[in-house]
């Protein structure tokens, strides 16, 4: 299997309506005033190296910059600290930061029953307790709606402790088209939307990975 | 695609053959061939031919060198051969215009000898006889007499005639089935045994029983498909009218593919099996015991409205139990309305309280279930009914289950009852469960199958 370039997977999910939250490059200090007015504040500032590191873990993402100025100083930083490590610096991705709870919406192909779409809890509850639900693709948002109340910590999206709600309704709208998306691009071996940030008014995909057959490009 | 009409139609003369031809048919005790034929003999309705170059004489029966030496036309042959003979024995079988063939013979695939089984495949194909098997148990047609296996009636009991169809992959799992069936003195329709399946197989088969007005409920065990959409597909077709359940095994030595991402580990071959069950609106068993307490209770009970669940006792303990099975396991408590309670308060002596569970407390007799029962009988607000009869008290009698019955008659919802104990309630067990009663000894037991109903009631809608 290999990576379907970045760029490309995300035309593809823009071409089925998915939405995915802003974001810019920029490789300058002075790009700081016109690349964070395309996506807007607060953002984060994630690294982009050639190195393969744990971004997150060593510090090369950075949350709630809110100012021109703020930006151009973490973008400073972020790139002499990497050119300390030599982790081959190439620049760094800026994208609107959006507050909410981090939810999975993926897919695969699957050896006896073809596309699947797959919705789950995301962070620790993906990976310690596999809070997961599954369809045969596609399905529609009404399914859609019946995988995310199927999870076991459902609750959480559903406000627990007088929180606000997410919007079920824009989750279930990504799950149906991912499942689409799965259904009609034959190529595709798996894919993750991990992280979708969901909150009372939209869901976004944060970052995402396709992976098709080796060769097929 | 066939319809389940179609396929019914299509498969009818192997399950109901008018002339057969056991080939491979024996003389000496102990051999398959020997076995199948006896059986055949005592519950064949129709012509029984044993095809053996080596006898002249089986079981009384002249016996044939060759099929092609019958004068007769035969639906159905049976192999009872040598696996490397299989593809010869099958191009005499298409000369012949034989219908199809059940091959209980092993020694293909399963053990890694895919090309013979192959040959056989395009043999069959090339003359238009449908297989079943090979390396399977075949048929037991209890609506037609059909019996194949080569399982001595007096080693597996035959169950009664009803409306429980079971299909199986497996000969070992299939056989404890149907004996269990026996046991439990269940009724059956059908049962088929599809081995390697290298022709007909559960797609189809799901199919064949779903057309079949004699089946009520398709109960399966399956270890694999060959095709997940289609057998989606025979299941969506079938499950809007007849429930299909299904025990899956294989689930922990599958989904070893190699994956790359966070989907493909999480989306395991096991999930999406569970998934497509119940995109397909398959009632999935997790172990023998439930796929035979989910048989009883589709095949003998209306399925519920909601899951609005009433639960009476006349013992305190298992009134709780049952109560705490209802809420674990997603189901509802009744709400009892004030017209309802005071219905309710005629059953109930003055120093017990209304409620749900309704304790009809431990001194309760017959004419406290009569009277309980007969108030809810068309309540709006119930859906089901946990009837409890403890019959260890010393005023609680026997009669207690008449008022079931008429329950059963007079209402469209489902009742089980939970009983449990030795000697005597092991009668008023059987009498219960022949007069259509689901009985359980457990409130878990009985709930869960209640909460399956549910389930496939609630997706039927949906």
């Amino acid at each position: 299997m290999k990576e379907m370039n970045y760029l490309k997977a995300m035309d593809l999910l823009e071409s089925y309506d998915i939405p995915i939250v802003k974001s810019s490059y920029m490789t300058k200090e002075t790009q700081s005033a016109q690349k964070s007015a395309e996506v807007g504040f607060p953002l984060v500032m994630k690294i982009d190296c050639t190195e393969p590191i744990h971004k997150s873990d060593e510090g090369f993402v950075k949350t709630d910059i809110t100012s021109v100025d703020e930006l151009e100083e973490t973008y400073i930083e972020m790139k002499e600290k990497a050119e300390k490590q030599e982790i081959g610096f190439q620049g760094v991705v800026l994208q609107r930061q959006i507050k909410g709870k981090e939810v999975i919406i993926g897919g695969k192909r699957d050896p006896q029953f073809g596309p699947v779409v797959l919705f789950g809890q995301g962070g620790i509850f993906v990976e310690v307790f596999k809070d997961t639900s599954i369809r045969v693709a596609p399905i529609n948002e009404e399914e859609a709606m019946k995988m995310i109340e199927e999870i076991k910590t459902r609750e959480i999206l559903m406000g627990a402790r007088g929180e606000e709600p997410v919007n079920l309704k824009k989750l279930s709208e990504i799950i149906s088209k991912v499942s689409e998306l799965i259904q009609e691009n034959k190529e595709i071996q798996e894919m993750d939307l991990n992280p979708v940030i969901v909150n009372s008014n939209e869901a976004k995909a944060v970052d995402l990975r396709i992976l098709t057959r080796g060769g097929d490009e | 695609m066939k319809s389940k009409e179609e396929v019914f139609e299509e498969l009818s003369p192997i399950f109901n053959p008018k002339a057969v031809a056991v080939i491979g048919a024996s003389r000496e005790k102990g051999k398959i061939g020997h076995s199948v034929y006896k059986t055949m003999k005592k519950s064949l309705n129709g012509k029984l031919y044993p095809v053996n170059p080596k006898a002249d004489e089986i079981l009384g029966d002249k016996s044939y060198n060759s099929i092609k030496e019958i004068s007769e036309e035969i639906d159905l042959a049976v192999f009872t051969i040598p696996a490397k003979l299989t593809p010869k024995i099958m191009e005499e079988c298409g000369e012949k215009e034989v219908k199809g063939a059940v091959i209980i013979t092993s020694g293909f695939s399963e053990i890694g000898n895919k090309k013979l089984e192959k040959k056989l495949k395009e043999k069959a194909e090339e003359y238009g006889v449908r297989i079943i098997g090979p390396n399977c148990l075949g048929i037991l047609d209890n609506t037609t007499g059909l019996n194949t296996l080569f399982l001595p009636p007096e080693k597996l009991k035959i169950p009664k005639k009803g409306g429980i169809g079971v299909i199986s992959q497996s000969g070992a799992v299939g056989s404890v089935m149907v004996d269990w069936c026996s046991y439990e003195n269940f009724g059956l329709s059908r049962f088929i045994s599809f081995g390697n399946g290298i022709d007909i197989d559960e797609r189809e088969l799901i199919k064949f029983l779903g057309g079949d007005p004699e089946t009520k409920v398709i109960v399966m065990y399956l270890e694999g498909t060959k095709n997940g959409r289609e057998l989606m597909n025979a299941a969506k077709e079938v499950t809007p009218e007849k429930p299909v359940i299904v025990l899956k095994g294989g689930k922990t030595s599958e989904g070893s593919e190699a994956v790359a991402s966070h989907t493909g580990s999480l989306a395991g071959s096991a999930e999406v099996y569970n998934s497509a069950f119940k995109q397909s609106n398959i009632v999935q068993a997790r172990t023998m015991l439930d796929l035979l307490d989910y048989a009883e209770v589709f095949e003998k009970q209306p399925l519920p409205n909601g899951k609005k669940v009433m639960i009476m006792t006349n013992g305190g303990g298992y009134g709780v139990l049952s109560a705490d099975e209802v809420i674990n396991q997603g189901l509802e408590l009744a709400e009892i309305n004030s017209n309802l309670k005071k219905e309710l308060r005629k059953a109930v002596p003055e120093y017990g309280d209304i409620g749900n569970p309704l304790d009809l407390l431990g001194d309760a007799d017959a004419s406290r279930y009569k009277k309980a029962l007969k108030a809810i009988e068309k309540s709006k607000d119930i859906d089901a009914v946990i009837c409890v009869q403890l019959f260890q008290t010393d005023p609680m009698e026997e009669k207690a289950i008449e008022s079931v019955f008429e329950f059963n008659k007079n209402s469209d919802k489902p009742i089980i009852v939970v009983t449990a104990g030795a000697g005597k309630v092991q009668e008023v067990k059987e009498k219960l469960e022949n007069g259509g009663i689901p009985v359980f000894n457990t409130p878990n037991r009985a709930v869960d199958a209640l909460r399956s109903m549910v389930e496939y009631k609630e997706r039927k809608d949906f």
